[in-house]
């Protein structure tokens, strides 16, 4: 025992390396939060508003990174705890290469002024947006370029890290609901509310082939100028997915603006979540942050989209494996739904230390909703009403 | 026997650890901060969506200065 001590104190040295690790994080909390949606009753808001933790571990060329994501996931669910894990090699000049699980970047995403922007949920009424920031997915990257050289392009290939889970003989494993019938026949067919899906580490390219591309300009010191594309496919969906994305970024100690375009098609399985047969979108961001001093500023930020979405037909049974299931036919008719959502917020932010800040501010939301057939409109919760919101928050970052 | 086999194994160990940590690369000092790199930790600004991007730029950039 003690040679094996001494043995293992002689070669303990030669495994000595250096590593560099950071913890960095963001939290902002709803202080004073009053938010109101016409005929529905107001309320105040207090509590967490977001919280992300993110460590950075670095050692030579190649750096790893893993964000958890505490304030929301199911953390039982298998590779949950994570919302980005990835390794990156820079050891090519110019190159870095990124493999892991994470966020696809190619929309140029702001925070509002007192809520998030609609591309990743921001909203009081619910929008009908469905390509929004594409999070949690398995990716391999490459990105060429820094601010050195006055772009960066990043490519990147990427899947799901949900797969909708199949039996050996191809067949789908479908999640069902009380209610239907034995599926012995269309009239006593089983009720479908979704697929069973699995959490998985790594994404097939057979089932599922997504792609994108972003390349960021940045010229005279203050401004970067963005152009996004991505692709994506399903196998269960009728047709692939793609948006286009534009975007400026002005960042300065006196005046900073953002402004974000996009244009994208969508198609989805019929018993995914948020599920769409078609849908054609339109997003708008535009946004300032005046600084008056060193201690305060003004931010201003308006934001619209517009949602074509057409709907699956779920009026009719199917087969699979001599059994009839039918889905949810009383949301999923065919119906064709147009949606346009609007808002805009401003307020002022008071620096409380060099990483800390107060924002108290006001925002304002309308909603409205068109189908072509009537029934359709008993599917949203808030389809023809506005809101507003008074904030304070309290922003941290460490 | 023993004692001298103890000895001149303990011998190794120092001697191996000092060599080890002679050749060891020597970290980048973070007390003492480049002015690029102290550049890049003033500008990273409180807004969310950008926040760890542009920590991470500045974590490289540190460890490489």
């Amino acid at each position: 025992m003690r040679s094996l001590c001494l043995l293992l104190c002689l070669l303990l040295p030669n495994f000595a390396f250096s590593l560099d690790t950071a913890l960095k994080g963001f939290i902002a909390l709803d202080a004073l939060n009053y938010e109101k949606i016409s005929n529905a009753p107001g309320a105040a808001v207090i509590g967490i508003g977001v919280l992300d933790l993110k460590v950075f571990a670095e050692q030579d060329y190649l750096s790893a990174a893993i964000k958890l994501d505490l304030d929301n996931s199911k953390l039982s669910e298998a590779n949950n705890i994570f919302e980005e894990a990835y390794a990156s090699y820079r050891g090519i000049k110019g190159w870095r290469f990124s493999l892991g699980k994470g966020i696809i970047r190619f929309q140029n995403l702001h925070w509002g002024v007192i809520e998030n922007s609609y591309l990743d949920g921001g909203s009081l009424i619910g929008t009908e947006n469905g390509w929004r920031k594409v999070s949690r997915k398995n990716f391999i990257s490459a990105t060429y370029g820094n601010r050195g050289v006055g772009f960066a392009d990043t490519f990147a290939v990427f899947g799901d890290s949900t797969e909708v889970k199949t039996y050996d003989n191809g067949s789908i494993a479908y999640a069902t609901t009380s209610g239907g019938g034995n599926g012995s026949s269309s009239t006593t067919a089983i009720r479908v509310s979704g697929y069973t899906a699995d959490n998985v580490p790594a994404f097939n390219t057979s089932k599922e082939q997504g792609f994108a591309n972003k390349l960021e300009l940045y010229r005279s010191g203050y401004w970067t100028l963005t152009a996004g594309q991505i692709y994506y496919r399903n196998k269960f969906a009728r047709t692939g997915s793609y948006a286009f994305d534009v975007g400026a970024t002005r960042d300065a100690d006196d005046w900073e603006f953002w402004v974000d375009l996009m244009w994208g098609k969508q198609s989805k399985a019929p018993f995914e979540a948020y599920s769409t047969y078609l849908k054609q979108e339109y997003f708008v961001q535009m946004g300032t942050q005046y600084h008056i001093n060193s201690d305060w500023s003004w931010l201003a930020n308006a934001e619209f989209t517009h949602v074509k979405d057409k709907f699956h037909d779920m009026t009719n049974a199917f087969q699979q494996e001599g059994k009839w299931y039918i889905g949810d036919s009383t949301r999923n008719f065919g119906q064709i739904a147009r949606s346009q959502n609007y808002k805009i917020e401003t307020g002022a932010q008071y620096n409380l230390s060099k990483s800390a800040f107060l924002t108290m501010g006001a925002l304002y939301e309308k909603r409205k909703t068109t189908v072509n057939i009537a029934r359709a409109i008993n599917n949203y919760r808030y389809p023809n009403n506005n809101a507003y919101k008074l904030a304070t928050t309290i922003s941290f970052w460490f | 026997m023993k004692t001298q086999i103890k000895f001149w194994l303990f011998i190794l160990t120092v001697g191996s650890t000092l060599v080890s940590c002679s050749h060891q690369q020597a970290a980048p000092d973070r007390s003492i901060a480049s002015e690029k790199t102290k550049d890049c930790w003033n500008h990273v600004k409180g807004e969310y969506q950008t926040y760890f991007d542009n920590v991470e730029e500045c974590i490289e950039k540190q460890d490489h200065k």
